[in-house]
């Protein structure tokens, strides 16, 4: 059983993310503040209002289709596959043979923001037939689905809360510890913490934490947009303006990101340095007062003093900027009073793919911030909302970079923090 | 481990029952609460009988919680909050005020409904295969029940605010292990000293088309060909064809017996040991050798400090689906050799359905009851075992027994599996 005071590392990365097909990728676009969301396309839509998203493109999702294993893949959603062939390059990344571990020693994580099952494309066969036998009714369309074949026969597999951690644990042949979650940065949040529990108490050697999904679902879509939450995209991937006087709304996206974590002295046993240390995760929840200017700084101030860090021993934050201009005020004045006037890097990296769910894509950018010692400018901010906050703009800085707070806030109200920092910081 | 955990309240609501305590007395006089769901039956679903919650009920709750400020929620969200504040009312807690406390709560994926589903088909193109979105959102202007505003997380959500559980919150959602795995996360961030306090339950609301369908064309709904609704699931029994599907919700407070040795709480039960894992075998299937449930049930036994020996009775993951009884009932003999059929078995699920996530929670809290009153529960409608199923001991009627250790299992598609270790307050 692990010391409870054991260091977790992540120690690999991987991830597909609209035109990402690495981190590598990511940060090379977010140094060109250069972004991958594009017109919207969709075999099951027909929409002129919902114009632009972070799409996985054809090629991208061909290649996750490959990375998993054949007998599995009519089981498993498009975003499970996504998470598969992050998954693939996380531990590639992390020079980790799960072969070398004993299965019942390699925790599985998930973390899924997945709307997209069931829907409508489920169904379309049963209910193409009701409208051409000009018989649209439920009775009709039960009929199609029980005796004609009318749905996907595996949409109970597929539409459960668990598809992507059941066919993870079959592609890598996990039967250890595990965990499996549903909802934006919720989900995310609780997959990192039972991981680091799962590897601090000794339940497990290895975790792996995958995070999955898309906003491309019709009544999600449709429900955001009804929320005025998306922007109109009038200027195509120029549309989300993180932190910008112009932000009309978010541009959603999809895609996956996976971390592998293990004990310190696990990666050192494996001599390998890590790309960061966990220092700390917390979040707050505001659900009935979203618009409250204190939940998402609180859980900030919270989360730094329950891991015994100081404000001033952050060298960069990477914040939310959701692209819509009442969600933006608020973030910045949470951060304004979270800063107190102190001079600390804020970037955020939503403009380059879009508003991802549960995709950690904060923690990803925090990542590479770490390994090259830069902050990346924030992505079509040209005028800033806040002038007491030190928003990275126009340029990348070259700065040392040992510790990173990433702030997130979701659409309902909840807020959450990691701190992240070199494996060799103290 | 660091600390014993007790659990100091309960609350349910589930099928017909508004607490644990009536449900537990329902089971015991065998009375079942799976009914045909008229609704379901005259959209078309041939297999309509479930242990449902009548719209009225969750008309009341949403008047309650409305009063009480909170938006239109979804039904497992109405569940929730009512079975939550019920139990930490009985644990007669102000969680407000505890500062080391977390929330686990599991749910499934909520569904799209039948009127959701021919509202879009209504703007489908059959010759393009496509839906025509923004006819859709015109017509839908005014709606304000759709899927996103159905998260997972929302009774989560709600929960955290109204309690102000601001650090550990987790929603898992692992299928049909999810109930029995919340409670068990809950037990092990107190047991290894990270909290003090833990509202732990599930929630589920199935009973309604889109679940229906979807477990009825996998096959594992069982077929209902003019039986009474309330015969139907019959667990380990030679007839069982398949579950039924059931809605409900259950919490537990879990505190550290020290936490709640000093504010003088009564304490209701252990629990005591807890393992959850994958099998990494197959998506729809587990081993029919029993092997990886009976490595989970090892493994929670180890984990509370017992020994096969110690344990009284199994509350069986049971679903009454040919597949899942046999492989349950090869665990249980592989684990427990010769004394299998000296352990009683019972299944609660032929009396209220399989709520998926919160069959779980809600099975752990009837066991604390059991443990309480020294009772076994029947499983309704078992009469005779198969090849396989033959030499568990099934329990057929409430029983008074002398009960220290109960093993709860849930087993979730996907092959994930929990299995939980309750036990009794010393006399």
């Amino acid at each position: 059983m692990a010391n409870a005071s054991t260091d977790i590392f992540i120690t690999g990365t991987g991830c597909l993310l609209p035109g990402c097909n690495n981190p590598a990728d990511l940060w090379q676009r977010l140094l060109e503040k250069k972004c991958a969301t594009v017109p919207y396309t969709s075999e099951d839509i027909t929409t002129q209002i919902i114009s632009w998203f972070g799409h996985i493109s054809p090629d991208q999702a061909a290649t996750a289709l490959a990375a998993v294993p054949f007998k599995l893949r009519r089981y498993a959603t498009p975003a499970s596959q996504w998470g598969i062939k992050a998954t693939v390059d996380a531990l590639t990344n992390a020079q980790l043979d799960l072969a070398c571990i004993a299965p019942e020693r390699i925790g599985l994580f998930t973390a899924q923001g997945d709307y997209s099952y069931p829907s409508l494309p489920s169904f379309t066969a049963g209910v193409g037939k009701a409208i051409e036998q000009n018989n649209l009714n439920l009775p009709a369309l039960t009929n199609e689905f029980l005796n004609n074949r009318g749905m996907d026969a595996f949409l109970s597999i597929k539409g459960l809360s668990n598809n992507s951690l059941a066919i993870a644990s079959l592609a890598f042949g996990t039967r250890g510890d595990c965990g499996a979650y549903v909802q934006n940065k919720s989900a995310t949040i609780a997959a990192l913490r039972s991981a680091v529990m799962s590897l601090r108490y000794g339940y497990s050697d290895v975790a792996l934490v995958i995070c999955t999904g898309t906003y491309n679902e019709a009544l999600t879509l449709t429900e955001l947009y009804q929320q005025n939450l998306l922007s109109p995209a009038k200027q195509g991937a120029a549309s989300q303006r993180p932190f910008d006087q112009q932000a009309d709304g978010s541009i959603l996206g999809e895609g996956a990101i996976a971390l592998i974590l293990e004990t310190r002295a696990h990666a050192q046993k494996r001599n390998v340095a890590g790309l960061a240390k966990i220092d700390g995760i917390g979040n707050k929840t505001a659900f009935l007062t979203v618009d409250q200017h204190n939940n998402y700084h609180h859980c900030a101030q919270k989360l730094l003093q329950k891991a015994g860090l100081e404000l001033d021993s952050v060298d960069a934050i990477v914040a939310t900027g959701a692209g819509g201009k009442k969600a933006d005020q608020q973030e910045v004045v949470q951060l304004e009073q979270l800063l107190n006037g102190k001079d600390i890097p804020v970037t955020c990296a939503s403009a380059i793919t879009g508003n991802l769910p549960a995709c950690p894509l904060d923690m990803l950018t925090a990542l590479q911030m770490l390994q090259h010692q830069k902050i990346p400018a924030i992505a079509n901010l040209t005028n800033p909302i806040g002038h007491q906050l030190h928003l990275v703009q126009k340029e990348s800085l070259t700065q040392p970079v040992q510790r990173v707070l990433t702030l997130n806030r979701c659409y309902t109200g909840f807020n959450s923090a990691v701190v992240l920092s070199s494996p060799s910081y103290q | 481990m660091a600390n014993k955990v007790v659990v100091t309240g309960i609350g349910l609501i589930c099928g017909q029952a508004m607490s644990a305590n009536e449900l537990f007395e329902r089971i015991s006089q065998c009375q079942s609460s799976v009914r045909k769901n008229e609704k379901l039956a005259a959209y078309g679903v041939t297999n309509s009988a479930c242990s449902f919650i009548d719209e009225q009920v969750l008309a009341a709750l949403d008047v309650q919680c409305r009063e009480q400020g909170l938006p239109q929620l979804s039904a497992p969200a109405l569940l929730a909050i009512y079975a939550a504040a019920q139990a930490i009312e009985n644990a007669d807690i102000d969680v407000k005020s505890i500062e080391r406390k977390g929330l686990f709560l599991a749910c499934n994926k909520q569904s799209l409904e039948a009127e959701h589903l021919l509202g879009l088909a209504k703007h489908f193109d059959p010759t393009t295969g496509k839906v025509d979105l923004d006819m859709f959102m015109e017509m839908q202007r005014h709606e304000k029940q759709s899927y996103f505003h159905k998260r997972q997380d929302m009774a989560a959500l709600v929960l955290a605010e109204r309690y102000e559980f601001d650090d550990v919150v987790m929603t898992p959602g692992d299928a049909c292990a999810a109930g029995g795995i919340a409670v068990g996360t809950g037990y092990r961030y107190i047991a290894q000293g990270e909290l003090d306090v833990a509202l732990v339950g599930a929630t589920e609301a199935m009973c309604n088309y889109m679940p229906m369908l979807s477990f009825s064309i996998l096959g594992a709904l069982a077929p209902q060909s003019g039986e009474h609704p309330a015969s139907i699931s019959c667990p380990f029994d030679k007839a069982r064809s398949g579950f039924v599907m059931g809605d409900g919700s259950a919490f537990l407070m879990l505190e550290s017996e020290q936490h709640a040795q000093a504010r003088g709480a009564k304490i209701l039960g252990y629990v005591s040991g807890f393992a959850k894992q994958t099998e990494s075998w197959r998506i729809t299937s587990s081993p029919k050798d029993g092997s990886d449930y009976a490595r989970c049930m090892s493994d929670a036994i180890a984990d509370a400090g017992l020994s096969i020996n110690d344990i009284d009775h199994i509350n069986a993951h049971g679903t009454s689906t040919e597949q899942n009884d046999s492989c349950e009932s090869a665990a249980i003999k592989k684990l427990f050799g010769e004394r299998t059929v000296s352990i009683p078995v019972t299944s609660n699920k032929s009396a209220i359905g399989h709520s998926l996530a919160a069959s779980g929670a809600i099975e752990a809290a009837l066991s604390i009851i059991s443990l309480q009153q020294q009772l076994l529960l029947p499983t309704l409608n078992f009469c005779e075992g198969d090849e396989d199923t033959a030499g568990i001991n099934v329990v057929q009627q409430a029983t008074p027994s002398k009960i220290k250790h109960i093993l709860s299992n849930s087993f979730g598609f996907g092959g994930e599996n929990s299995v939980l270790i309750l036990s009794a307050v010393a006399e």
